[in-house]
């Protein structure tokens, strides 16, 4: 297990409704799962309520992404976001180390003695710090968001700090869905180590309807089309973005 | 998953057999049940969801062996769907710091401060951080003398990592003081603003929504303020970072309490609310000599 440094995938959306535009948003997401990507959903809620539908879909997405689903009122987004993204690379690599124990010993952690998993968690804990994580924050700019904006830009601007004192190196994109009136999604900041205060305040309300498949689709292409994977020595410098968006 | 009171476990490892009482708590990535064990009585066992964190908290519990922290008794699971994962340790009683904060006198303050520094101190030997400071994670018990602990060691981190688990009121990049990576300074940065702000009252709530910079200046300003007293210096070197050690804000924290500490952010309030029954006593009968003279006195000069 000594000196992989493994490269995780995912996508956090960000909503506060139900999709109405475009393909499935759990068709997506399972095609996304199935190319590695882990697909976490954050509904926000403000006072009001999702909706059942809403709350249910944003379930679904989440379930069929291989991620995990929180419904939080506004103040709580940014921590949320932050545990939601740990938690899955928690899950990621705590997947991929049964996987080889299971090949090496015909057990998973779980079967070893507690006095030992403490060892296997150790490395664990190691391998998650050192891990590369590339995310892609995909954000629901339809109306209903518009009073959460600030809160929103704010948690993306605090989970970029978080990833940035970690050991391993990451990278994050930011899109938007609807991108405008007649582009379902937008790059508001391509793949990059921070987050561009500047350009996160572009990232508007627009005009249209929520198309949350299509940002998903569009997230997994970002993801897909990213170079730069850990595991290539010598493969130091960070490619710059995909050529979609700004 | 919750486990209802009466629900008996039996550990697969140990063997042991252990009954539910009742909830104690939740911690961010799990729950604390009251429970009572063969052997050990009444004891607290959190339970995760993830084997993972039950391993490293566990890790951590061995490692302190007590003190500020309570002692660990076994690690075990449980088969079932889902499966569940749990340590047992020594049942802290006492009351959360964030429930009873505003009943502390000036010299429970002293008190506590210190022991959780030396708290603190032991973990950092280890190079850990606890990183995750906040009322709620602190148990106050006050049946003897004054002890304060922290619970819930799940936000336990090596130095140099990023901090995984922390309440942004008590985070130093949250306000703009540093960055999230696990030091000796991130817990007394947080630990300094508890005092002071279980003190004051706190930011606004609405702190969150504020930009960066304006949070920066909320905090320069509660600086200024911190200055006028002797403790309140104390913290606010903790705050810019200037106590490299546990050990160094502790030596400063005593150094400062010689009497001369009746002004700034040191309470006042909760000395005078503690009245008892001789002084009330006291109180009530100058008030009544005060009345009965005034009688006396309304009633013999008119018709004098």
């Amino acid at each position: 297990m000594a000196e992989t440094q493994a490269t995780l995938k995912q996508i956090l959306v960000i909503t506060d409704g139900c999709s109405n535009v475009g393909e499935d948003p759990v068709a997506a997401a399972e095609r996304a799962r199935r190319q590695g990507i882990a697909i976490n959903v954050i509904g926000v809620v403000d006072k009001g309520d999702m909706g059942r539908q809403g709350r249910e879909e944003a379930m679904s997405i989440a379930d069929a992404g291989g991620g995990l689903c929180r419904i939080v009122e506004p103040q709580e987004l940014s921590a949320t976001a932050q545990m939601l993204t740990h938690q899955t690379v928690q899950m990621t690599l705590q997947q991929v180390v049964n996987q080889e124990l299971m090949q090496a010993l015909g057990k998973t952690v779980e079967d070893l003695p507690p006095s030992e998993r403490v060892k296997v968690a150790r490395v664990m804990e190691t391998m998650e710090e050192e891990s590369c994580l590339v995310l892609v924050v995909a954000v629901d700019t339809s109306a209903s968001m518009r009073e959460k904006m600030p809160t929103v830009q704010e948690a993306i601007r605090d989970l970029s700090l978080s990833l940035q004192a970690r050991t391993g190196p990451s990278q994050v994109a930011v899109t938007m869905f609807p991108g405008s009136a007649t582009e379902m999604v937008r790059t508001v900041q391509p793949f990059a180590n921070g987050v561009d205060t500047d350009k996160l305040e572009t990232m508007l309300v627009a005009r249209g309807g929520t198309p949350t498949g299509p940002a998903i689709a569009y997230a997994t292409d970002l993801l897909a089309s990213w170079r730069g994977g850990g595991r290539e020595p010598g493969d130091s410098a960070w490619p710059g973005e995909p050529a979609a968006g700004a | 998953m919750t486990l209802s009171p009466g629900t008996a476990v039996v550990g697969r490892w140990t063997r042991r057999r252990i009954a539910v009482e009742r909830v104690l708590g939740e911690g961010a990535n799990g729950r604390v049940y009251l429970v009572r064990t063969e052997g050990r009585g009444q004891a607290a066992m959190k339970v995760c969801p993830s084997s993972q964190d039950t391993a490293l908290e566990w890790a951590v519990l061995e490692q302190m062996r007590g003190g500020a922290f309570p002692r660990g008794f076994f690690i075990d699971d449980a088969a079932g769907v889902p499966a569940c994962f749990f340590y047992v340790m020594e049942w802290v009683p006492g009351q959360p710091l964030s429930r009873c904060a505003s009943r502390l006198g000036g010299s429970d303050w002293d008190e506590l401060v210190l022991q959780l520094l030396r708290g603190l101190a032991g973990l950092h030997q280890g190079g850990h951080a606890y990183c995750d400071v906040k009322p709620q994670n602190i148990l106050i018990d006050r049946k003897l003398s004054l002890t304060a602990r922290f619970v819930d060691v799940g936000g336990v981190t090596p130095f140099g990592r990023s901090v995984r688990q922390f309440t942004p009121t008590y985070d130093r990049a949250f306000w703009g003081f540093g960055d999230r990576r696990a030091d000796a300074r991130y817990d007394l940065f947080a630990l300094a603003l508890l005092v002071w702000f279980a003190w004051t009252g706190g930011p606004p709530a609405n702190i969150q929504a504020h930009p960066p910079a304006a949070r920066r200046r909320y905090l320069e300003k509660e600086l200024a303020q911190m200055q006028r007293s002797a403790k309140g210096r104390v913290l606010a070197e903790a705050v810019r970072g200037g106590w490299t050690s546990a050990r160094g804000f502790a030596n400063a924290w005593q150094a400062a309490q010689p009497g001369s500490v009746r002004q700034g952010g040191t309470p006042t309030r909760p000395a005078a609310r503690r009245l008892d029954w001789s002084e009330r006593v006291m109180w009530g009968s100058i008030t009544l000599a005060v009345a009965v003279t005034a009688a006396a006195w309304v009633s013999y000069l008119p018709w004098a």
